[in-house]
């Protein structure tokens, strides 16, 4: 009976070498192990199910054989296998099956740690602060978030989502804090996720970021300990089997300019830094469209002694402004994707070559203008100031078209174009509430709290929008 | 439908439906009409206007859940069509006027080689397109632009406070009596009366309760703004300069030096003119595009259609009209065109009372 | 459907960018404008700032002088195109002289155009040569220097307003103003080149200032009517004067003047009071006094009050000879008194003019007694 079982498994699993049958026999009885030789951990195998077989032999008898195993194998997790997807889900999740003659299939947890250990953030690094950071084991990941917070109303969702890859993803809430609207609505955009396969958690934000944008309406984090304060804010996170990464939802325009490093400095340096980045963000999207439309249609705005010097600069630059600020554009977007491929070894090359001969050379060739390389590079560095990397993204985008107006029009060209950037902004949701809360719908006390930090003994409150219960975070 | 719009954006697009005309047109009216005494003629023109507003906010506590148009053929029936019709009308010839105000400012200003067209045609389809987003996006552009345009206005009144001489002001009455009437009474009409179409917005605002009161805070709100636009420019310039310039209020901005270095910002302070023309013409072209789809039954892709129609057609007519036909010779005509909406106000609140004792 | 809409905007740049497009290079940036008027024709005389990049990104910047003819201001402006290859540009304009034949005749022209051209700015300074014409002016003076220095014109004349009140800096659309008001005469700062005997070289200099009246520039005032007309008008920061004490001149510093001038209407005369608050400080005295002695500080003061009151009686001789009114005492009756005003329109005022001065030496400087 057992062989028939092996062979049309095999046959399912079209001879995968991975799959191993063992047979055992004990008082007579056949046993049958069925595992997956690279998930499970052959230790676990021997320690647990092989070893127990041999000790216990003398008690077992070919009645109780079954309740024996089931009760006193030392594993914690221990199954039982309803139907034949059942198995193969279970088999793929590191389990070992384990089929007694005559008796109830039931499966044993022999898993293999196949992630790396704890390690520290790499995108969201920070000074001060925790710094661990989520790996792909999805165990881990619920556990760095449940150990930041112990209470029990801490809630976790577990889905199965993907056809053929049935990752398994977490819903994370505060159950006394949620809004349940909210929750409703993330579930119901979840429950009606039909894909293939979910590899990264990235998956689940494309499906959930419904509107197109450029810019990032579910933020991802690799920490868990922004991943804890976002649930205390009556936020949901989501994290997904084999991933790093988790997901923040909602997450608002103002969010971006947060960085994880906020938490723990002293709330006026970090009112320092946040206004740095909002100004960063605008020097990044406006600057090279503002020096194309000051230099070419509004020459009325740069003073006297700059315009000599950025026309002595033009001098002899074959290409119109425009053409020149886009390749420059060109030539730092190539520089900044080659760096990222690359591995670290060579990253110094292209440095050098981005440095010297793109940079030094074109200026003293007279190819471009120097005005103009520092204009990109301040543009450019600018925008990199934001860990996100749709952020980034959405800046570069946003700062052609931006350039692009401004050659049509100069400033007024820079007006329109910051007029569609309001609109686009204005439009987009996360999940479903306002992309650019605070701001709208206006709420002073959190408008406030945009910009400057106040120190952790004044922020009492939870924003209005994300809850209607709980609003008191302290009593100090 | 509901709870579409937060007070504030209704606020912030009232002000500039009253604020609007000001820089392009009403100011150098007023100069030229009543000289140094514009400043009390507008401050009259401000209290007599209480009563239009006052009657607006009125009408505003009866609709709950209707546009005005529904609104007004439920309490007057096919006479509340005419009305409709009127108030159509009167919006086409602001937006009229007003996109060649402000397309005018522009070439004039910044562009001076550029095709009227060209410019028309890619502000007025940046207008369309965000129109077609949604009130409730376009509520929210309005409402952000109108926080920069505020930001830049302080900040900008505080640099040109140090140019003021308050001698320039006197004598405060150089006119007579009744230049400063026919002034208030023509500031009265640009500005005061097209706040009828802030009626709109109420069926879909969230905060139903405070739409009275955001009319008229919004209303002494724009009175203070353009008040003090007056005063600085009389002050700074002296009435006499003030009174042939085109764009007193952007020469004004001409002046600005801050710290000694930074100086020449006059063109990017003059994105707050332009900024409170564009929420105006979109937010009628909304108005229009709304009553029109909504009387002809159009599906959304029609009614997107439609925006583009509309917003386009007046725009591109009215270049074409104005560089054959200077607006000078209609500008005394106008305000007898617009205090029409005088007219319907009162009818309208007489229908809003009737109603309710029957 | 986005790739399409991207495409035509595209398209709809690269065909219409070109229309205001101007690259700075191809820019012919004036940085001064000389006008003149001759056989019913302007002369401009326009002075280009002009760069060029040599080996090594070092930037030259040379200033060419261009010159042409035309009917009016911008026909003539235009016609500069004919022999300098770029675009004539006049947003940063900073000085504007006006030739002798100019300010005697079309003074008015000129700041209509100015006024009427969008690109101009109104923050520029006007400067008239009353001897010879503005082309001369512009042109450089010595071989060494190559060009017409505005800069340091336009530097010195800062510091000619600030620091010696012989000149004012006054932008276009201050004297604009000033030109457009009921009842005021606007004054102009004069340019002058100063021929040396000796050689070939003369220098360019700022000084005093002129009235202007039915568009015609009246006669020059000399430094001390110069002095008293900043000194009435609040202009400068701090001046040096040179009154006599004792016999012996005395350097005295005069700062943060505040003056009012009020006027009383009384049986058709006008009656005018300029009462001067003024600051001042010891700064050179040659021989040995106390100024904390009681007496010597009041013969001081007295000193001081002589003099300014003979600068400010010389001023209002000036007025009084050229019919000019450049304190403004008309507009001033027309500001306070707006309902007399029609009767006092005609009447003479600069007949009684009463001057009070107050002053208070309050610093001899950093030493109580003197070196001598």
């Amino acid at each position: 009976m057992l062989d028939k079982i092996i062979e049309t498994m095999k046959k399912d699993f079209k001879n995968s070498p991975d799959i191993i049958f063992r047979k055992v026999k004990i008082k007579k009885k056949e046993i049958l192990l069925i595992y997956n030789v690279t998930l499970t951990n052959s230790n676990n195998i021997n320690e647990f199910i092989l070893e127990k077989l041999t000790t216990l032999k003398k008690r077992i008898t070919r009645k109780n054989i079954y309740n024996h195993l089931t009760n006193i194998i030392p594993e914690n997790i221990i199954q039982d296998v309803e139907n034949k997807n059942d198995l193969y889900t279970k088999i793929g999740s590191g389990f070992t099956i384990v089929i007694i003659e005559n008796e109830k299939p039931f499966a044993i947890e022999t898993r293999q740690d196949l992630s790396r250990g704890i390690s520290e953030p790499l995108t969201e690094q920070s000074i001060s602060g925790p710094k661990d950071a989520f790996t792909e084991n999805y165990q881990t990941n619920i556990g760095l978030i449940r150990k930041r917070i112990k209470t029990n109303n801490l809630v976790i969702k577990e889905k199965t989502i993907g056809k053929q890859s049935k990752t398994k993803i977490a819903i994370f809430y505060m159950d006394n804090i949620i809004e349940p609207d909210l929750l409703k609505d993330v579930e119901n955009r979840l429950d009606n996720i039909d894909i293939d396969a979910i590899l990264d958690s990235t998956y689940i934000k494309e499906i959930l970021e419904k509107e197109q944008s450029a810019f990032p309406t579910v933020m991802t984090t690799e920490r868990p300990d922004n991943a804890s304060l976002s649930l205390l804010e009556g936020k949901i996170c989501i994290a997904a089997e084999n991933s790093p990464y988790a997901l923040i939802i909602p997450t608002f325009f103002s969010d971006l300019f947060h960085a994880a490093e906020d938490n723990y400095q002293s709330s006026i340096n970090v009112t320092f830094t946040r206004i740095i980045r909002y100004t960063a963000f605008l020097l990044a999207i406006i600057l090279p469209a503002f020096h194309v439309a000051i230099t070419t249609y509004d020459h009325e705005a740069i003073p006297v002694t700059l315009l000599i010097n950025f026309a002595a600069q033009r001098e002899g630059v074959p290409f119109p402004l425009i053409a020149e600020a886009l390749g420059l554009t060109l030539v730092f977007e190539l520089l900044r994707e080659s760096d990222i491929r690359m591995p670290h070894l060579s990253g110094t090359a292209i440095s050098i070559l981005g440095a010297i001969v793109l940079g030094d050379a074109a200026v003293a060739a007279g190819i471009v203008s120097p005005i103009m390389v520092i204009i990109i590079a301040l543009s450019a560095i600018s925008s990199l100031m934001f860990s996100n990397i749709g952020m980034v993204n959405a800046i570069r985008l946003w700062r052609i078209i931006f350039m692009l107006f401004a050659s049509i029009a100069g400033i007024i060209g820079i007006f329109f174009a910051s007029i569609i950037l309001i609109t686009h902004l204005s439009s987009l949701r996360t999940v479903s509430k306002p992309y650019l809360y605070p701001l709208i719908p206006l709420d002073k006390t959190f408008l406030k709290e945009v910009l400057i930090k106040n120190p952790i003994t004044k922020e009492s409150k939870r924003m209005k929008i994300l809850t209607d219960k709980n609003y008191t975070r302290s009593n100090l | 439908m509901n709870g579409k719009i937060s007070s504030g954006q209704v606020f912030t697009t009232q002000i500039c439906l009253i604020v609007a005309l000001f820089p392009g047109l009403i100011n150098i009216l007023l100069l030229n009409i009543s000289r140094n005494a514009s400043i009390l003629s507008v401050l009259i023109a401000t209290i007599i206007g209480f009563i239009p507003v006052i009657i607006t906010a009125f009408i505003s506590t009866k609709i709950t859940n209707k546009s005005l148009k529904d609104y007004m053929i439920e309490k007057l029936g096919f006479f509340g069509k005419i009305l409709n019709l009127l108030l159509i009308i009167i919006a086409i010839i602001i937006i009229f006027i007003n996109s060649w105000l402000t397309v005018d400012f522009i070439i004039s200003q910044f562009l001076t080689r550029t095709s009227y067209y060209l410019i028309t045609l890619i502000f007025f389809t940046i207008t369309c397109w965000s129109i077609n987003k949604g009130i409730e996006t376009t509520s929210r552009t309005y409402f952000v632009l109108f926080i920069i345009t505020v930001i830049i206005m302080i900040s900008l009144w505080f640099c040109l406070i140090s140019y003021v001489k308050l001698d320039n002001l006197k004598p405060y009455i150089d006119v007579t009596t009744n230049k400063v009437v026919k002034s208030s009474i023509i500031y009265l009409t640009y500005t005061t009366l097209p706040i009828i179409y802030i009626l709109d917005l109420k069926h879909i605002t969230n905060d139903k309760k405070n739409f009275k009161r955001k009319i008229i805070t919004a209303y002494i709100t724009a009175s203070f703004i353009i008040i003090t636009f007056l005063f600085l420019i009389i002050s700074i310039y002296t009435i006499d300069l003030a009174s042939i310039l085109t764009y007193p209020v952007y020469s004004l901005f001409k002046k600005i030096q801050i710290l000694g270095f930074i100086e020449r910002i006059e063109n990017f302070a003059a994105i707050q003119i332009i900024a409170t023309s564009y929420i105006q013409i979109s937010y009628l072209i909304y108005y229009l595009k709304e009553n029109i789809s909504k009387t002809l039954k159009l599906n959304k892709n029609k009614t997107n259609i439609l925006t583009y129609l509309i917003g386009l057609l007046i725009p591109l007519i009215s270049i074409y009209f104005f560089k054959n036909n200077n607006l000078n010779n209609f500008i005394n005509i106008l305000p007898y065109i617009l205090s029409i909406l005088l007219p319907i106000l009162i009818i309208l609140s007489i229908a809003s009372i009737k109603k309710r004792e029957s | 459907m986005k790739i399409i809409r991207i495409i035509l905007l595209t398209l709809i740049i690269i065909s219409n960018s070109g229309c205001s497009y101007i690259e700075l290079n191809k820019l012919a940036i004036v940085s001064a404008l000389g006008i003149d008027y001759k056989n019913n024709e302007y002369e401009i005389t326009a002075q280009v700032m002009d760069v060029t990049r040599s080996e090594g990104n070092n930037v030259k910047q040379t200033s060419l002088i261009y010159e042409a003819k035309g009917q009016t201001i911008g026909k003539a402006i235009r016609n500069l195109s004919e022999k300098y290859p770029k675009t004539v540009y006049l947003g940063h304009l900073e000085i504007i002289i006006l030739g002798k034949e100019t300010a005697e005749k079309k003074v008015n022209d000129v700041f209509d155009y100015i006024l009427r051209s969008p690109e101009v700015r109104a923050t520029g300074n006007v400067l008239v040569n009353k001897e010879v014409t503005a082309k001369e002016t512009l042109k450089p003076q010595n071989e060494k220097e190559n060009s017409f220095a505005t800069e340091q014109i336009k530097s010195s004349l800062e510091n000619g307003t600030k620091r010696t009140g012989t000149v004012k800096l006054i932008t276009f659309e201050e004297f604009l103003q000033d030109y457009l008001q009921k009842g005021i005469d606007p004054v102009i700062p004069l340019i002058k080149i100063n021929k040396q005997s000796d050689s070939k070289t003369s220098n360019t200099i700022i000084a005093n200032l002129a009235a202007l009246k039915n568009n015609k520039i009246q006669k020059e005032m000399n430094s001390e009517e110069s002095i008293a007309y900043n000194t009435i008008n609040g202009n400068y920061y701090d001046v040096v004067i040179t009154p006599k004490y004792k016999d012996k001149i005395i350097g005295i510093i005069l700062f943060n003047p505040k003056t009012k001038i009020k006027t009383e209407l009384k049986n058709n005369k006008v009656f005018t009071n300029i009462n001067v608050i003024i600051e001042t400080k010891l700064n050179e005295v040659n021989f040995k006094i106390n100024p904390n002695d009681k007496k010597t500080h009041k013969e001081l003061e007295k000193v001081i009050k002589q003099e300014l009151k003979k600068y400010i009686t010389s001023l209002i001789n000036y007025c009084k000879e050229t019919n000019t009114d450049v304190l403004g005492i008309e507009n001033n009756i027309y500001r306070n008194n707006y309902k007399e005003y029609k009767k006092y329109k005609d009447s003479n005022f600069y007949e009684n003019i009463k001057i009070n001065i107050k002053t208070k030496i309050y610093r001899s400087g950093n030493t109580n007694k003197g070196a001598v």
